[in-house]
């Protein structure tokens, strides 16, 4: 199978400090990946890999079934990114940003831009450092989803929205995967999002990948259950994603619920939980 | 690179325009009141002063984050560097006819009779472009923080050079046994070597910036 964006096996120091090991995931075509994790789990530091920005120790990032991106400009033509903070250029108003896109991207839709930027009720004079976060955001978001792209990398991209502009960004993501067959690397800290919209679940922390599941198995045969530290023995070892002790019982995210003994209740999983589970997990 | 040249333009068009009429209020009031003998200090001021904003540039690209979401775009690493400098030198040649216009205008009005324009603003080009040749590369390496220092230290070095280099040029030709025109020789021999040097900073700063991390 192709996909869209392949990681395999992505190692990345400064210095002495291993903040990537060994990092393997991938964007199937039509999917939205949820990249989940604390402050400092190496979010960023993947993208920036994926993005040619640093440069990785070892492992192999291929995009659309190729390697170094940065040798091929024009591949990222087909590439949509919006990062944590506003990164456009401050000085220019949208419609002078507008006017640079044009020249820069071969494949720049202009009609599609300025529909998004009337949805999402942006000023077109306005320079843009004047912008809060919100009205930033949408509008690298808006940039991003305007030049045909293939594959967008959102760091945080729904950070510092309000719930309905959120609601509405949403929208458009799942628009684009459903009509053009792309696929999205989603980091957030919402986790409500990443449950609303999100295909496949990959959790990573302290540079780390813990879990890579599609999101529906997660759902279907995973399962948190509270069990006493005596009992913890009758648990098959191979079941068991993440573990926290709470005294005298512990907290159990498993991986196949079928397999836990028949009289223990487990809980309906969401993604608030796992991720505080994974997150602090002994 | 249009795209790119666009985007610098937009950043600094403001900057640009305001010390342009800074640099021809200064200019005008120094040659109205001091004569032509100021004519030099005029046509280096319009020169460096419009140049200043360009090296503005980078320091807004690095503050909004721009620096590193161009990298996202589809252009390459060279491009970038290319964009910076063909904009930087862009605006130098019109600083250097603004720069004349100055002066011969002043020339035509007043009735003066200033010596060797030519000379002058050759003088003023070759310090901006070996200041942006010395300036860029630190850009690159050391980052946008520490740009005030860089642009003060590079305006520096170029005037010291200049005056360095005209003074052996003008010693070895008064003391060769040479019929030089130095009034054409020295303004052509400063354009040339401020273009060279100009041109080796763009294709270091090239291997600098391809290998810069963000």
């Amino acid at each position: 199978m192709s996909y869209l964006l392949d990681v395999q096996n992505i190692t990345k120091r400064y210095g002495n400090k291993v903040v990537l090991k060994n990092v393997t995931f991938n964007v199937p075509s039509g999917s939205i990946v949820g990249f989940i994790g604390d402050n400092g789990a190496g979010k960023s530091t993947t993208f920036k890999t994926i993005l040619g920005l640093v440069s990785q120790d070892s492992g192999r990032i291929k995009i659309f079934g190729k390697e170094n991106i940065h040798k091929q400009p024009k591949m990222k033509e087909k590439i949509g990114v919006v990062f944590d903070a506003m990164n456009l250029p401050a000085h220019l108003t949208i419609k002078q940003l507008n006017k640079v896109f044009l020249r820069i991207f071969n494949t720049w839709n202009q009609d599609d831009f300025f529909r998004l930027v009337n949805s999402f009720s942006l000023p077109e004079d306005k320079q843009i450092y004047k912008f809060s976060r919100g009205m930033s955001m949408k509008l690298s978001i808006a940039v991003a989803l305007s030049h045909n792209a293939k594959l967008l990398l959102l760091d945080e991209a729904t950070g510092g929205l309000d719930p309905s502009s959120r609601e509405q960004v949403l929208g458009e993501l799942k628009s684009f995967v459903r009509e053009s067959s792309g696929g999205i690397l989603l980091s957030s800290h919402i986790m409500s999002d990443i449950e609303k919209i999100a295909s496949h679940i990959v959790f990573i922390k302290n540079g780390e990948i813990l879990l890579n599941e599609r999101k529906d198995k997660i759902l279907e045969k995973f399962a948190i259950v509270d069990i006493k530290k005596e009992r913890l023995s009758l648990l098959n070892r191979n079941i068991v994603v993440a573990k926290r002790d709470y005294g005298s019982y512990s907290r159990i995210l498993v991986s196949n619920k079928m397999e836990l003994p028949k009289d223990l209740s487990s809980k309906k999983i969401s993604m608030e939980e796992l991720s505080l589970l994974l997150t602090n997990r002994e | 690179m249009k795209g790119l040249l666009l985007t610098n333009y937009y950043l600094v068009y403001r900057s640009i325009f305001a010390y342009v009429g800074l640099a021809l209020l200064i200019s005008g009031v120094l040659l109205f009141f001091s004569g032509p003998m100021v004519s030099g200090v005029a046509a280096m001021l319009i020169i460096l002063l419009m140049t200043l904003p360009s090296l503005e540039v980078i320091k807004i690209e690095s503050k909004s984050g721009y620096d590193k979401y161009v990298l996202t775009l589809p252009v390459s690493r060279s491009n970038i560097v290319r964009s910076h400098y063909i904009f930087y030198l862009s605006v130098v040649i019109i600083g250097a006819f603004l720069s004349y216009i100055v002066i011969y205008t002043y020339d035509l009005i007043f009735e003066t009779q200033i010596n060797g324009i030519i000379n002058i603003i050759s003088s003023g080009i070759f310090v901006v472009l070996l200041a942006g040749a010395l300036i860029y590369p630190f850009l690159y390496i050391f980052g946008a923080d520490k740009s005030d220092a860089f642009v003060l230290g590079g305006g520096f070095v170029g005037l010291f050079v200049y005056y360095g280099i005209k003074f052996l040029v003008e010693d070895l030709i008064d003391k060769l046994p040479l019929s030089i025109d130095s009034s054409l020789l020295v303004p052509i021999l400063f354009i040339v070597l401020g273009i060279t040097v100009f041109t080796l900073s763009y294709l270091i700063a090239v291997i600098i910036y391809r290998k810069k991390e963000f």
